[in-house]
C-alpha cells in the first residue's frame, strides 16, 4: 500500500472532528526552466521530469488566476499573515518586469490585516545591480543558493555547457550583501557535499556574511539513496558532516549567522517548535503553484517519483481549498499520526519529525517510513541536545 | 529582543521559563546559546501559530 495515497481517508478524519489547516506559504514557478544543469537538481535531474512538458514561464493568465486564488484563502481563513515564495527553475528569468508585477499586485489585492512576506530563491546568476534596483521598492527578500568555496560549489552548479557558476554568483552577492542592497539579503542555500570539507564550506559561506543560512541535504530516498548513504544504520556520514559544522558554528563567541537547521533542533530542545518542514512536527501549510497552474504538494517530491506533486487540482478551476483535502497535504499536517511505528517508537520522534518527508520515500510504502537519513539524524540530534543541555545546565547553574 | 534590552516583564519571564538569571544570560554574551534562549523565550510569550516553512527557499 503507498501511504497516504492509500491510507489517509479524508473523510473519516473529518467526521472525527480533525480540520485540515489553511495554508500559508504559497511558491509561485514564475520561471520553470533554469541558466544551470546542477547534477543534483531535483527539478531537472531526478525522478519526475515533468518540467519537460511544461510552460517555460507562468503566463499572466496563471499569474492572475494564483494571485486571486491566494487573496481568496487569505479572506476566507482571515489569514493575519502569510509568505509568497517566488521559485523556479530559475525566477529572475522571469524578467525584473514580471516579478515586480506580482509583488505589487500581491501588495494591493490582501487585505490590510494580512501581513505579506515575499521572498525570491534564486542561483545568484542574474543579480546585478540594474536588478536588484528594480525590485528594491518590492519588499521582497532574496536568498541564494551555494555549495561554498569555487572548487566545491562549481563541481555540482553548472551550466549546461559544463562552465562553473561560481564568480558570477560571487559577483551578485558581493551587490546583494553590500550596503545598499543588504536589506533584500535573506540568505544563503547550501548542498551538503560529502566531497567538500564541512567546516570550509561553512566558512566560504561566511564570507559572503548571510544574515541566514542553511544546509540541506542531497535527495535521496530509500530506493534511490543519497551519495554514501547506504543502509548501514552505524555509518553517518552526512551527520558526522553536520557536526563538524555545528561544532563551528556553535562554538563561536559571537553568533555570526543564522543556521536554519541547527536553529531550529536547538528551539526544539529548549521546548519550542520548529519553523522548517525539513525537522520537527510542526504543520506543513504549503501550495506550490507550477507554470501551468497547476496545484502541488512541495515540489521535492519530483525527487521520488514521476506525478509525486501531482495533485490533480489547478488555479484555473479549484480554489485552494480544494487541495487542503488532498491525502498528501492532510498527511503533512497529522504530526506524530503521520509517522511510520519505527518513527512514533523513537525517543527522538518530536525534534527529528520524521526526517523530510520526500526522504522517507520507498516504492513499497510509500512516505510510512523513518527517513533515509534516520541514521543522520539519530548521529546529530543527540549531539545537538547534549551540547545545549550542558551548556544550559551551566548557565542555570552560573 | 537583545539581551540588553529586556524589559523587567521579559526578564521575569525568562526566569520563570528558562530558570536562567539575567546576568548569567549576560555573560553568555552574543552567543548562539543565549539567543536561542532569546528565541525560545519571545516565541513562548509570542504564542504564534508556527508553521513548517519551505526548505528550498530561506
Amino acid at each position: 500500500m503507498s501511504w497516504p495515497r492509500e491510507g489517509v481517508a479524508p473523510e473519516r478524519l473529518a467526521a472525527a472532528g480533525w480540520r485540515p489547516m489553511p495554508f500559508r506559504e504559497f511558491v509561485l514557478k514564475l520561471y520553470g526552466h533554469c541558466n544551470l544543469a546542477c547534477d543534483y537538481c531535483y527539478v531537472y535531474q531526478l525522478a519526475d521530469q515533468t518540467w519537460h512538458d511544461k510552460p517555460r514561464a507562468m503566463s499572466e493568465e496563471v499569474i492572475g488566476h494564483a494571485i486571486r486564488r491566494v487573496v481568496d484563502h487569505v479572506e476566507l481563513h482571515k489569514l493575519q499573515a502569510i509568505r509568497v515564495v517566488l521559485h523556479g527553475g530559475e525566477p529572475l528569468m522571469a524578467g525584473v518586469a514580471v516579478i515586480r508585477d506580482v509583488c505589487m499586485r500581491l501588495r494591493a489585492l490582501l487585505p490590510d490585516y494580512c501581513a505579506l512576506e515575499l521572498r525570491l530563491q534564486t542561483n545568484g546568476m542574474l543579480l546585478t545591480a540594474r536588478l536588484l534596483e528594480g525590485l528594491a521598492d518590492c519588499g521582497v527578500k532574496i536568498g541564494v543558493s551555494l555549495d561554498g568555496n569555487a572548487d566545491d560549489h562549481d563541481r555540482r552548479r553548472r551550466s549546461a555547457s559544463g562552465r562553473g557558476s561560481h564568480t558570477s554568483v560571487a559577483r551578485g552577492l558581493a551587490l546583494l550583501g553590500g550596503e545598499r542592497f543588504r536589506s533584500m539579503y535573506a540568505g544563503l542555500l547550501c548542498v551538503v557535499d560529502l566531497e567538500a570539507d564541512a567546516v570550509a564550506t561553512y566558512e566560504a559561506l561566511l564570507e559572503f556574511q548571510p544574515p541566514a543560512l542553511d544546509f540541506l541535504l542531497p535527495h535521496g530516498n530509500w530506493d534511490s539513496p543519497p551519495p554514501r548513504r547506504g543502509p548501514d544504520s552505524r555509518s553517518a556520514p552526512y551527520g558526522d558532516w553536520l557536526i563538524e559544522v555545528f561544532d563551528r558554528w556553535y562554538g563561536a563567541s559571537s553568533k555570526e549567522t543564522g543556521v536554519r537547521l541547527f536553529e531550529e533542533i536547538i528551539n526544539m530542545v529548549l521546548g519550542g517548535a520548529s519553523r522548517s518542514e525539513s525537522i520537527g512536527l510542526s504543520p506543513v501549510r504549503l501550495i506550490v503553484i507550477d507554470t501551468d497552474g497547476s496545484l502541488e504538494q512541495v515540489d521535492t517530491l519530483k525527487s521520488t517519483f514521476p506525478g509525486a506533486p501531482d495533485t490533480g487540482l489547478d488555479v484555473g478551476s479549484h480554489d485552494l481549498d480544494e487541495a487542503l483535502h488532498h491525502p498528501a497535504v492532510i498527511a503533512r499536517q497529522l504530526g506524530t499520526a503521520g509517522l511510520s511505528d519505527d518513527c512514533q517508537a523513537c525517543s527522538l520522534r518530536n525534534v527529528c519529525g520524521g526526517g523530510y518527508y520526500p526522504h522517507r520515500y520507498a516504492e513499497a510504502t510509500g512516505f510510512l517510513n523513518p527517513s533515509v537519513y534516520c541514521a543522520d539524524m539519530r548521529r546529530l540530534i543527540p549531539h545537538i541536545k547534549s551540547r545545549v543541555l550542558t551548556d544550559l545546565a551551566d548557565l542555570v547553574g552560573a | 529582543v537583545p539581551v540588553e534590552a529586556v524589559t523587567p516583564d521579559l526578564e521575569s519571564d525568562i526566569v520563570d521559563i528558562s530558570g536562567i538569571s539575567l546576568s548569567a544570560l549576560k555573560a553568555a554574551n552574543d552567543s548562539v546559546l543565549a539567543r536561542s534562549i532569546e528565541r525560545a523565550v519571545r516565541e513562548s510569550a509570542v504564542g504564534d501559530d508556527v508553521i513548517a516553512g519551505f526548505e528550498s527557499s530561506i
